[in-house]
């Protein structure tokens, strides 16, 4: 190999998926060491961004590949802020009721 | 190497650089409002691949949803649960070298997949013989405008532009001066073009033909050798589609609207039920 073909431009497929798998270890170690609730759901963020970058440049840079990959990119965008805003809710009533949002403090359902 | 790529390349890196010390800082960061600006920088670098990878509807979509909407709720979610006026956004993690490990034995195998793969195979071109006397090979492939990605086998060329080459490893010698590709291309519209063979070195000789403006739709295309008689030709290339309109936002709304009709409404539905949902988690308790 040589220099060249660390260029995005000869090889972007390869570039990319290394570029998304460093961003999703980097969301799974945020979702496995983070306390705060809403650090979690930073670490979801990270990796589902990860899977969407994948998503697109399968779509993009495979030649057979139609449309469908970033189709799928669109639903996982949709799906992503539906899950934030519900997630944000059941983090503000855990707010109200523990006084904090750390996930080890909160055990009991009933609050 | 052009400048164009050069300047391409370097703004590339600068915006990977910045996503992965954004994703870093996400994971590490002591403070928790620095936490959520980091992951700003995260996902502008991520629109910014959108971008490159010429996907504009979702660079849009990237940018208007994840940035304007997702990343202003975390943040109203983070005031609205710390104390502002204590001064203590901190952001406790339980650092663990065991979740460390995991995580970089799955990015490592990760990273080797992607670097063991044969990813390339799916741009090799496609060898070809000419039967003209002596044969002469051709390996055969068209790139999409920007160079980058073959569609020889059957593909989609994203903005009806192309580029197509014909790579001659060994001419034989009668032809090394003056011989040229008669390339013909039919579909929609069709296109007989002799395009002289240049030389590469050792790599023997190239033809190029750049394509551009060419009407929607599917077009195959096959290479003789000009000036040979009787005409030799080669086996013709499964058809490459060509999509007229610049980008994805025409196709991905046929999609939606076609394909991916029953999936959208549900997604509507999914939606309501995340907006009331929402509601009814985050409303005041009324005592009775």
């Amino acid at each position: 190999m040589n220099w060249q073909d660390y260029l995005f431009s000869r090889r972007p497929l390869e570039t990319l998926l290394v570029l998304s798998a460093v961003i999703f270890a980097c969301g799974l170690y945020t979702i496995m060491t983070r306390r705060n609730a809403v650090s979690i759901l930073m670490g979801v963020e990270l990796v589902l961004n990860a899977a969407n970058i994948n998503f697109v440049a399968f779509s993009q840079y495979v030649p057979r590949a139609d449309i469908h990959g970033t189709v799928f990119a669109i639903f996982v965008i949709v799906l992503a802020a539906a899950e934030a805003a519900v997630a944000l809710a059941i983090i503000i009533g855990i707010y109200q009721n523990f006084g904090r949002v750390d996930v080890d403090q909160a055990e009991s359902m009933k609050g | 190497m052009s400048w164009g790529e050069i300047v391409l390349n370097v703004v590339f890196y600068a915006f990977a650089v910045a996503g992965i010390a954004g994703a870093l800082a996400v994971a590490v960061s002591k403070n928790i409002v620095r936490s959520a600006f980091a992951l700003l920088t995260v996902l502008f670098s991520a629109a910014s691949f959108y971008a490159f990878m010429r996907a504009d509807f979702i660079f849009a979509a990237q940018i208007l949803i994840y940035v304007g909407g997702i990343l202003v709720l975390i943040i109203f979610a983070i005031m609205l649960t710390h104390r502002i006026t204590n001064v203590r956004l901190s952001n406790e993690s339980a650092h663990s070298w065991g979740a460390f490990f995991a995580c970089f034995c799955v990015a490592f195998a990760l990273i080797l997949i992607v670097a063991t793969y044969r990813w390339s195979r799916v741009e090799k071109p496609m060898v070809a013989v000419v039967a003209s006397q002596p044969p002469v090979r051709l390996a055969l492939a068209m790139y999409q405008a920007d160079g980058t990605t073959g569609v020889t086998r059957g593909g989609r060329m994203i903005d009806g532009h192309g580029v197509l080459v014909v790579d001659a490893p060994d001419l034989p010698g009668r032809m090394r001066t003056g011989a040229a590709a008669r390339i013909r291309i039919e579909g929609p519209q069709t296109i007989l073009r002799d395009v002289p063979f240049e030389p590469r070195g050792p790599e023997g000789h190239r033809a190029r033909l750049e394509l551009s403006g060419l009407p929607a739709g599917k077009y195959r295309w096959s290479v003789a050798l000009a000036g040979e008689e009787p005409e030799a030709i080669t086996p013709e290339v499964p058809a490459v589609d060509f999509v007229a309109e610049r980008g994805l936002t025409k196709a991905i709304g046929w999609a939606l609207m076609g394909r991916y009709l029953l999936p959208f409404e549900a997604v509507s539905v999914l939606l309501l039920a995340a907006l009331i949902g929402a509601a009814f988690l985050a409303r005041k308790e009324v005592k009775a």
